[in-house]
């Protein structure tokens, strides 16, 4: 890893993704109250405190952060895979698929996101989080499938695609082997941002009350703690909404560090000599 | 050994006959650019043809057509008499390969230069094993001049543009095509490899009795491989014929703006 960037970056995501994975085995269960505790400040027993109904903050955090995590896993990886099915295929093969694709491309780019998931939350039943991440990906790659297609437009002109098809190789492997290996670089930083804007965007959702009430996440947590502690507002349970706040916007900030150092790597203009 | 060329020039490789390629462009298609037009010409066995033009003439376009990468929107191809495309795409890029003009963009940066060697080894019928296959490519590479330990491994960045050229001309080599579409193989390195290329090129046609179709703008490069010269300009062959009819008795106006346009070693302009 040549940037200093991109591996602080990586450094502090890890952190988090051990916190999110592996830490919450050694916890209790997350959704757990005991009216016993009720907004208790942080302490030895309880690390971040508890909340207004008693669960642990410290287990409802670790839980959610791997959920976030998983989600924009999700979200991420599917959105990317669109973005190169849709941006790569129809500009290789041009025409009317192109055409076709472009379409479906400025179609996805004007949907606007927040009230289409209002309608979809009212009208699904039983949204899980693996919903939420398919349809975060299904709304996040236009953007992405546009700059994949205009590299796809550029590199399929160079003479090592004709070589390749000269070697008597067909279109698919000609793609995944001459052309996206060329992309690589871009595709995965496509894949850094797309994973956080849908972490991020799941946690609006889920602090509107949009998303899943089953499952905790960053934004599940933002929610209750906002009811909880805004209505009745003589109980000021801090130790609620900080870490929740706090680790959202730390991850933010390292996938974005992330895709400033790859692209510092990939982007021989902002190299520093 | 005079027969047996003359034999040998009889018959005929590669043959296009009223080749057109025309784009269509504008709202509603009505716009028609002709890139190539009515172009008819053929290459003999052993034989380099150049063809001769100034860019945008459409000299890439036939190029492309012959080696199927574009369809031609008229006319027939036919190689050894059959048309192109009674060819399987394996069966047909066994006989015909092609260098390009920029070496730095005909290799993938993502790989090694082996892969491009490792990729057109698949068009081979036979199944040698590694060693042996090692020493194919080892003794086609010495024939040409190039090193196998100095460009086997190592990425295309790190190699020279006329090495480059070379190792595509090997992998035509390995191939063991007959007929090789050179387009513009020399615009783009160093004067001083220039001739080394062009040399090879002709002592490949002696030796193997490789086909060439050498597309160039240089006249001077045309004149000095090849036997024959076909002159095109917009999409058009105006003027085609041996070499030294075509450019000591030149017919059409642009041949002859074209002879008076190349600079001679003695003559400044003023």
């Amino acid at each position: 890893m040549k940037s200093r960037k991109a591996m602080f970056g990586l450094v502090v995501l890890i952190i988090f993704i051990v916190l999110g994975t592996v830490v919450p085995l050694f916890l209790g269960d997350p959704y757990g109250m005991n009216l016993s505790l009720m907004g208790l400040p942080p302490s030895l027993e309880h690390l971040l405190g508890t909340t207004s109904f008693g669960e642990d903050v410290f287990t409802q955090l670790c839980n959610a952060i791997g959920n976030s995590f998983l989600l924009g896993l999700v979200a991420g990886g599917l959105g990317t895979l669109i973005a190169i099915l849709v941006g790569a295929v129809g500009s290789y093969r041009g025409g009317l698929v192109d055409r076709i694709s472009n379409l479906i491309t400025n179609l996805a780019l004007v949907l606007p996101l927040i009230p289409l998931f209002i309608i979809i939350a009212a009208v699904v039943r039983g949204l899980n989080l693996f919903l939420i991440g398919v349809i975060l990906a299904v709304t996040s790659w236009p953007w992405a499938a546009r700059s994949i297609r205009s590299q796809m437009l550029t590199l399929k002109e160079r003479e090592f695609v004709n070589l390749a098809r000269m070697s008597g190789d067909g279109s698919v492997r000609i793609v995944v082997t001459e052309i996206l290996p060329n992309m690589m670089a871009y595709i995965m930083m496509v894949f850094v941002i797309l994973t956080g804007t849908a972490i991020l965007a799941e946690s609006a959702l889920s602090m509107i009350g949009v998303s899943t009430t089953r499952t905790i996440t960053l934004g599940y947590m933002l929610y209750w703690a906002q009811h909880q502690t805004i209505v009745p507002f003589w109980w000021n349970i801090w130790w609620w909404f900080i870490p929740p706040g706090l680790v959202l916007t730390i991850i933010l900030t390292a996938f974005f560090v992330i895709h400033a150092g790859l692209d510092e790597v990939f982007n021989p203009k902002l190299r520093r000599i | 050994m005079e027969d047996k060329e003359k034999t040998m020039n009889k018959e005929i490789v590669l043959r296009c006959e009223d080749l057109t390629k025309s784009y269509t462009s504008g709202l509603i298609r009505t716009k028609t650019i002709l890139a190539a037009k009515n172009a008819t010409f053929d290459i003999k066995r052993g034989e380099i043809v150049s063809l001769a033009g100034e860019s945008g003439s459409g000299k890439s376009t036939i190029a492309k057509m012959i080696l199927r990468l574009i369809e031609p929107t008229s006319g027939d191809i036919t190689l050894n008499g059959r048309s192109i495309h009674s060819y399987k795409k394996r069966e047909y890029y066994r006989q015909v390969q092609a260098v390009f003009q920029d070496p730095y963009s005909a290799f993938n940066p993502f790989y090694r230069v082996d892969h491009v060697i490792d990729r057109a080894w698949g068009l081979r019928e036979d199944n040698l094993d590694t060693d042996e296959r090692k020493e194919v490519i080892e003794s086609t590479f010495m024939s040409i001049g190039l090193n196998p330990s100095e460009v086997l491994g190592r990425y295309p960045h790190e190699l020279s543009g006329g090495q480059m050229q070379r190792l595509l001309i090997g992998r035509s080599l390995l191939i063991g095509s007959q007929l090789l579409i050179a387009d513009e193989p020399t615009s783009m390195i160093d004067a001083s490899t220039r001739a080394g290329v062009l040399n090879l090129l002709l002592s490949l046609k002696k030796e193997k009795g490789l086909s060439v179709l050498f597309i160039t703008h240089d006249i001077g490069q045309a004149q000095y491989v090849s036997e024959r010269v076909l002159i095109m300009k917009e999409g058009e062959i105006v003027e085609q014929g041996s070499v030294n009819n075509v450019f000591t008795r030149p017919k059409h106006p642009y041949t002859k703006e074209l002879l008076a346009a190349v600079p001679s070693l003695y003559e400044k302009w003023d």
